[in-house]
């Protein structure tokens, strides 16, 4: 019986270790899901901080038919995404902290009207700095005979890298041994026949053009540019998780060892995916600023530019009412007095909700 | 005696294994999902603040009350982030965020940054040692998240 009691007892404590060991991997599962949420957060507020700063009106007095002349430059917009995560993760925005964010970002970017910008590992720190490393190797050499190789002093780099918009790319078409660049807002190119001469490669009979091209339309256009996009973010990716071999170590250098295909699905929302306006995306992997764990997945952020709808102020039987634009009736179009940006503002200004034509779709 | 003491393990490990392992999965659950909750308001907060481009005190008394709505004690910091544009000596460009004094109703410009912190107040040192050793208890809140006005 004592035996008995035993037996069932030590099965008994060893289900409460099975037990404790189950809810300590769940916790820690409960945990890693809410850092990846606010993660997901977050990177959502710094890519909409960088976005705004990206966008820039072409001209000062924007005319409000010609909407879609928003210009787009990527100046400081990776520091602003950077600034963004480091104040989420209560960290100073200071230029280290700003590197080891954008050490994270696996791969950004911006798609403009006439091209677009892809992030590139770039070297900052091109000084030629004698690195403690090789001033040892040297003196190895020198004293105890040892056969290190030393990089000639002229060679040695600062060795620092970072993460960099590149050059800006044209959206390219080949037709009829003619180079097409094109532009994804109306379709103008520019337009240029390669050839060889001597060896060398020279662009002869540069064309331009308004609208698109024979032979080219924007269905295909736009299929081409996701297409580039597509293959360029997945070779971006491959590039940032190459596993580095430091021979000094025998150690991985690249802190970016995420193991995993990656495509952009073209038609899985209508938001950010067929880009077919500007647009930027920013994809951060590998985080481990606040959880206890390195996060596995990948954040991606995008935001694209869209219409804004106006708030129309107008007058009707002598009482001031608003509605969006698209929603007033044509012949009453003459008896707009103002143009507000929220209806917040056009109540500011003594204007009430016409019950009647705001229930009705925009269009 | 073994008798009387096998017994008494034997209630203990029933009491644990059907009673205590589903209270604490349940209270794990439980407390995770405020956490996600208190995110969620945090971040609805910042998304009518950002819109409105003004926000008043009591604005984030709401935002207090609705964070501490979910049975943890919380406490909820706002701040608002001027960006400025300095010169380095070495002739770089930076930005610095400077904190501005709240006042009781705040109109703000685009391009400024309003971050929240919550902070879980009121740990028990028990609570904090067990997290530290074993894990089973859980790590307080502790998040901030910043939002440009748009």
């Amino acid at each position: 019986m004592k035996l008995l009691y035993g037996i069932i007892n030590i099965i008994g404590i060893f289900l409460a270790c099975l037990f404790l060991v189950f809810f300590m991997e769940y916790n820690k599962k409960l945990e890693d899901n809410f850092w990846e949420y606010h993660l997901r957060i977050v990177s959502d507020k710094a890519a909409e901080a960088a976005f705004a700063d990206a966008l820039k009106s072409e001209n000062i007095n924007i005319d409000y038919i010609n909407l879609d002349s928003a210009e787009v430059s990527p100046q400081r917009s990776l520091d602003v995404y950077a600034d963004m995560m480091c104040l989420a993760y209560d960290m100073v925005p200071t230029d280290s902290n700003r590197q080891l964010i954008k050490e994270h970002i696996a791969v950004a970017i911006l798609a403009t009207n006439n091209g677009f910008y892809v992030t590139e590992t770039v070297e900052v720190d091109t000084t030629n700095s004698k690195s403690i490393k090789q001033e040892e190797k040297e003196v190895l050499n020198k004293m105890w005979g040892y056969n290190y190789q030393v990089v000639p002093e002229e060679e040695q780099n600062g060795g620092e890298y970072t993460i960099a918009w590149g050059l800006k790319r044209p959206y390219l078409m080949n037709i009829d041994d003619y180079t097409y660049a094109l532009s994804m807002k109306d379709g103008s190119w520019l337009r240029a026949r390669e050839q060889v001469h001597g060896g060398s490669y020279v662009l002869t009979d540069l064309e331009r053009g308004p609208t698109y091209p024979p032979g080219i339309e924007r269905g295909n256009l736009l299929s081409k540019i996701n297409a580039d996009i597509n293959a360029e973010v997945a070779y971006q990716i491959q590039q940032r998780n190459k596993v580095v071999i430091d021979e000094d170590k025998g150690l991985s250098t690249n802190i970016n060892t995420y193991a995993g295909t990656f495509f952009l699905p073209s038609e899985l929302t209508n938001g950010v995916n067929t880009i077919n306006k500007p647009t930027f995306l920013i994809l951060i992997q590998n985080t481990k600023f606040n959880s206890i764990s390195k996060l596995s997945s990948v954040s991606a952020s995008g935001y694209s530019i869209g219409k804004k709808r106006l708030v129309l102020g107008f007058i009707e039987n002598g009482v001031r009412y608003y509605c969006y634009e698209g929603q007033l009736p044509n012949n009453k179009i003459g008896s707009i007095v103002d143009i507000y940006r929220s209806p917040k503002e056009a109540v500011i200004n003594g204007y009430q909700a016409h019950l009647e034509y705001l229930p009705l779709p925009l269009n | 005696m073994s008798d009387y003491i096998n017994t008494i393990i034997s209630i203990a490990l029933a009491f644990v294994l059907t009673v205590g392992s589903v209270l604490v999965f349940s209270n794990a659950a439980e407390y995770n999902t405020a956490k996600v909750m208190i995110l969620n308001e945090t971040n609805n907060f910042l998304d009518k603040v950002t819109d409105a481009k003004e926000f008043s005190t009591e604005d984030i008394d709401d935002l207090s009350l609705a964070v501490n709505s979910y049975g943890v004690a919380c406490n909820v910091n706002v701040k608002r982030l001027v960006p400025i544009t300095q010169l380095t000596p070495l002739d770089d460009i930076n930005v610095l965020y400077i904190s501005q004094p709240l006042e009781d109703f705040n109109q703000l410009n685009a391009s400024e940054v309003i971050k929240v912190s919550v902070e879980e107040i009121g740990i028990s040192p028990l609570r904090n040692t067990i997290y530290k050793f074993s894990g089973i208890e859980n790590r307080k809140i502790e998040f901030s998240v910043p939002a440009v006005v748009r």
